[in-house]
């Protein structure tokens, strides 16, 4: 090991954050190294130094300051402390309001009622879909709830279907405020 | 939860720092506080503003950097103290918030810069060293070392070599191991030696 490397070791040392196997080793290197005693001399002299500053006086006008800084702040971070609380609570009434205002005043127009076309034992989803002969009329849209997936997987996979299917089905086109989404139900 | 609570609270365990009496009594003193008692709080504030405020110091040398430093200190305490275990020491929690906020403070206005020994040598002493080194109090001298170290040299040495604490308490402080916390202050230690040598070598 050279001398840099023991001066890190000394520098620990002075304060006796060694392991006791370090120190030993530091305390022979110093018998015999002229310049590490040198650099252990300035060390100590620079931590004395150091350590000085523990015992440095503040000025109690300036802890005073602090301190009353500090206090005249606490209202505020009450608040804010507060603050999400009834940010959230405004925040998820103002919602309600909007919803239900929404829902009360909201009614569909004459333009927008839905065409709903009975479609013929024999024919596919999509034929059903061109024809423009509405048979019902919906006056809000409609949402699909209920699937029925036998029927709808034979449809959709090429499966034939059986006489009886044929004749108790029923599809609804449902015409949505955008011409680029039509929407069928299949109903038996 | 807001990052500087986060990241106070990934830090882990702190040590007792405070003697037993001490920290009983600060521990009634902080319950009242958390009930909502402002003369409580009042008392924490002169129980500890002094070893913040000096910590902070320390870490920023100037004394304004150091008075908002405290006071954000407080302020946090007063934030979070609702979530603080009442079994545990309130120092170390102090000394640890006030490390994390001097960094943020020294981040955001002097975005961590550090300074060069050469560059302070030079600012601070024009053409006559030696009148220079009486002129300048022995604080000045080392404050500008300190300015010379990494943010974690700095923590590590003002906790270990001015506050007075061992090892092992500045690495459970500073989230660290007792390995870094030694290497760190060994490093610190040569270096302030070096600033000064290097303070006092600069003779006309």
């Amino acid at each position: 090991m050279k001398c840099p490397d023991f001066e890190k070791l000394i520098a620990l040392d002075l304060e006796r954050d060694l392991p006791e196997r370090k120190g030993k080793a530091v305390a022979e290197h110093l018998k015999a190294c002229r310049p590490c005693q040198e650099f252990l001399e300035k060390v100590k002299a620079t931590q004395t130094l150091l350590k000085s500053l523990a015992q440095e006086s503040v000025d109690d006008g300036v802890l005073q300051e602090v301190r009353q800084s500090v206090l005249k702040r606490l209202p505020a971070e009450e608040e804010r402390q507060g603050f999400p609380v009834w940010r959230y609570a405004l925040g998820a009434g103002v919602t309600a309001v909007m919803v239900l205002a929404a829902i009360t005043l909201w009614r569909p127009s004459n333009d927008r009622v839905r065409d709903v076309t009975r479609a013929a034992p024999n024919q596919t989803a999509t034929e059903a879909g061109r024809q423009q002969s509405p048979t019902l009329t919906l006056r809000s849209s409609v949402r699909a709830t209920k699937r029925r997936s036998a029927l709808h997987r034979r449809r959709y996979f090429n499966s034939s279907l059986t006489a009886s299917e044929r004749r108790q089905q029923l599809t609804i086109k449902l015409v949505t405020d955008d011409p680029n989404v039509v929407i069928y139900w299949l109903v038996d | 939860m807001e990052a500087e609570e986060l990241a106070f609270r990934m830090a882990g365990p702190v040590p007792e720092i405070e003697n037993s009496g001490d920290a009983e009594l600060s521990v009634q003193i902080l319950k009242r506080a958390i009930a909502g008692d402002r003369v409580a709080f009042d008392q924490i504030i002169l129980r500890y503003e002094r070893r913040v405020f000096v910590t902070a110091l320390r870490l920023l040398d100037r004394k304004e950097d150091a008075q908002d430093a405290a006071q954000e200190v407080f302020l946090r305490l007063f934030r979070f103290m609702h979530r603080f275990d009442e079994k545990r020491d309130l120092l170390p929690w102090l000394y640890r918030m006030t490390i994390n906020v001097c960094h943020d403070l020294h981040r955001r206005r002097y975005r961590g810069e550090r300074l060069r020994v050469e560059e302070v040598i030079a600012a601070n002493i024009a053409f006559d060293p030696v009148r220079e080194i009486v002129r300048l109090e022995r604080r000045q001298i080392i404050g500008l070392a300190l300015r010379t170290l990494t943010e974690k040299e700095r923590a590590a040495i003002v906790l270990r070599d001015i506050e007075g604490l061992s090892t092992k308490e500045v690495a459970a402080i500073l989230g660290s191991s007792e390995t870094t916390v030694r290497s760190q202050i060994s490093l610190a230690r040569v270096k302030i030696k070096q600033f000064v040598d290097s303070f006092q070598k600069r003779q006309p």
